[in-house]
């Protein structure tokens, strides 16, 4: 993997005001780096800000606060309209439902073709059609498909046209918002499957966002997890998985069903409470091992060496 | 059975029915139009004459052949109702696609909904068209100007559910005009809501017009409207002349159904999951 940075998150802040003085923070003060060709997971519980982390990065929400930085460029500071389209050219995403994120009045070519359009990828209709067939078929579908209707798909082919969108413009980096959660378990694989197969053909970097624990572990190299609007633990996949430290990650981790009878008869679920923190001060995101970060005070970063050396 | 004798499919059912329903009331207005002042004439000798093979909705007060002026009335009620009905939409549609423009134009349409809404519907209605003049042009700018507040609701509400669309995001993501999300996304789904409001403010603009005819505001009680002649044939009822009021709301009522029927029928047509459903 190279280790070029393609997107870096700093301290990125996204504040709902839900009333005239109440505040949600969804997301409060994350950072990480995505590097190119990787596969970012984040996981979280429902509501914990991953969505909100993806949407600000690509700019569906202005951020409150913090810096995202795009192949060297702000994402959220001002832009000429050239650059406006490229950066809009360079990231795109799909959606957690397949239902929603397709207009049903529009046919699947022009679904498909919304983006060739504006950035003037293709020159004449027939360039156009082409391309959609072509498109169509690198997400396993075929050319028949283009001139139907959303309604006329199951979940996981609406899924597919939805990624077949995001792939028309040639982008660079993928935000996937949960593309696997509205699926059938048995879609679920393919749709996985198809994202990696389409990783290693045209090297797309993905930030995958989901809670399921298993998919992201099997698609991601490196995995944050997230609690309340903050990072509370980011490392590689196969570390997360093996030295789990932040008790929330281990919390997480411990309910993983496998099928396996006699494991789960034995599996003792980790209940993690927020007060068993040490909150003499401020928890800081610390690096305990190379590439593995967890939020912890001073105490705790001593008590988490010292356990990972064991 | 009828389908299979016939074998068609829903959206040529659809599309036939809508044939049919046009050409009713094209038959209707036509026939209405092509009839001459001279049939429309005062003939003592055949007075308060009962339905007939010579006058099939009967003769009324004067001996006018009412079959002769019900078609004539339905004709402008028809004009009415549709320059009113379409004038009304219109609005309504682009005060939704206002409205959708951002938080300041969306509070100004709201707030110009509930003015609307808050006088008496027929006080305003009478207010406008006695401003203008009265007569077929008054009640005319009256019933355009008073229809739009309850369906500009209608649609700016459903403008809110699909401006919030994960697919509206993507276009604006992708770096799509406002004007294109309006035309490809927010237009075609507030299209039905419109087709059905319109053809639900057809009558109710034939009914407000016949109403303020009613009381004396509308239009001069020698243009035979609908609403004339069922306010005129009000006096003669009671003396059992039934068919004065009959038919001509028979027909009005015909009518009425006929374009409710073409407005439905119209909806399905451009709503692609109805149109693929086969059967």
């Amino acid at each position: 993997m190279s280790q070029e940075k393609l997107l870096e998150v700093k301290n990125l802040k996204q504040h709902f005001k839900t009333g005239r003085h109440s505040v949600v923070k969804a997301v409060d003060g994350i950072s990480f780096d995505i590097y190119k060709g990787e596969t970012f997971g984040l996981v979280g519980e429902s509501g914990c800000g991953k969505s909100t982390t993806g949407r600000s990065i690509i700019r569906l929400y202005n951020a409150t606060d913090g810096q995202v930085t795009f192949g060297g460029e702000d994402v959220h500071g001002k832009k000429s309209k050239a650059k406006l389209k490229e950066f809009n050219q360079k990231m795109q995403m799909i959606f957690q439902d397949p239902y929603a994120s397709l207009n049903p009045r529009m046919t699947v070519m022009d679904i498909i073709a919304e983006g060739l359009d504006i950035h003037g990828l293709v020159n004449n209709q027939q360039e156009r059609k082409a391309r959609v067939h072509d498109l169509l078929e690198r997400v396993g579908l075929n050319k028949e498909h283009a001139s139907r209707y959303p309604h006329e798909f199951s979940g996981g082919q609406r899924q597919r046209i939805g990624i077949a969108r995001a792939l028309a413009v040639d982008p660079e980096f993928i935000i996937a918002d949960e593309p696997i959660s509205a699926l059938d378990v048995s879609i679920q694989a393919q749709v996985v499957n198809l994202l990696k197969d389409l990783q290693k053909e045209h090297g797309y970097t993905y930030l995958f966002i989901a809670h399921d624990l298993s998919m992201v572990k099997y698609i991601s190299d490196r995995i944050g997890v997230m609690y309340f609007g903050k990072m509370v633990e980011l490392a590689d996949s196969e570390e997360l998985y093996k030295n789990p430290l932040h008790p929330y990650t281990k919390s997480l981790l411990s309910a993983i069903p496998l099928p396996d009878p006699d494991y789960e008869r034995n599996r003792v679920r980790t209940e993690y409470n927020p007060a068993d923190h040490d909150t003499s001060e401020t928890p800081e995101f610390r690096e305990i091992r190379p590439n593995h970060w967890v939020l912890c005070t001073t105490k705790e970063f001593e008590a988490y060496k010292k356990e990972i050396k064991n | 059975m009828w389908r299979q004798r016939f074998n068609l499919s829903l959206r040529q059912r659809t599309f036939y029915i809508i044939v049919f329903s046009i050409v009713m009331l094209m038959l209707m207005i036509f026939s209405g139009l092509f009839i001459s002042e001279g049939q429309l004439k005062i003939n003592p000798g055949e007075m308060n004459g009962e339905p007939s093979l010579a006058h099939l909705f009967g003769t009324d007060w004067l001996g006018r052949d009412m079959l002769a002026r019900t078609l004539k009335g339905l004709t402008l009620s028809f004009g009415v109702g549709i320059v009113a009905a379409l004038a009304s939409s219109v609005i309504a549609l682009l005060l939704t696609l206002f409205a959708s423009w951002n938080k300041t134009t969306d509070r100004m349409v709201t707030w110009l909904v509930d003015l609307f809404l808050s006088v008496p519907h027929l006080v305003l209605l009478l207010l406008i068209s006695f401003t203008f003049g009265g007569g077929f042009k008054g009640v005319i700018i009256g019933l355009s100007l008073t229809h739009w507040p309850s369906l500009t609701r209608l649609l700016r509400s459903e403008m809110l559910q699909i401006k919030t669309a994960k697919y509206v995001g993507v276009s604006q993501q992708l770096g799509k005009s406002r004007w294109w999300v309006g035309k490809h996304h927010i237009v075609p789904h507030l299209l039905p809501q419109l087709f059905i409001g319109f053809t639900l403010l057809f009558p109710h603009a034939i009914l407000h017009e016949a109403s303020i005819t009613f009381l004396g505001f509308g239009l001069p009680s020698e243009q035979p409207a609908i609403g004339v002649i069922l306010s005129e044939s009000m006096r003669y009822l009671s003396t059992g002349k039934w068919w004065l009021a009959v038919f001509p709301g028979l027909s009005l009522l015909i009518m009425v159904g006929l374009f409710d029927l073409l407005g439905q029928s119209l909806c399905k047509w451009v709503d692609p999951f109805h149109g693929q459903k086969g059967m």
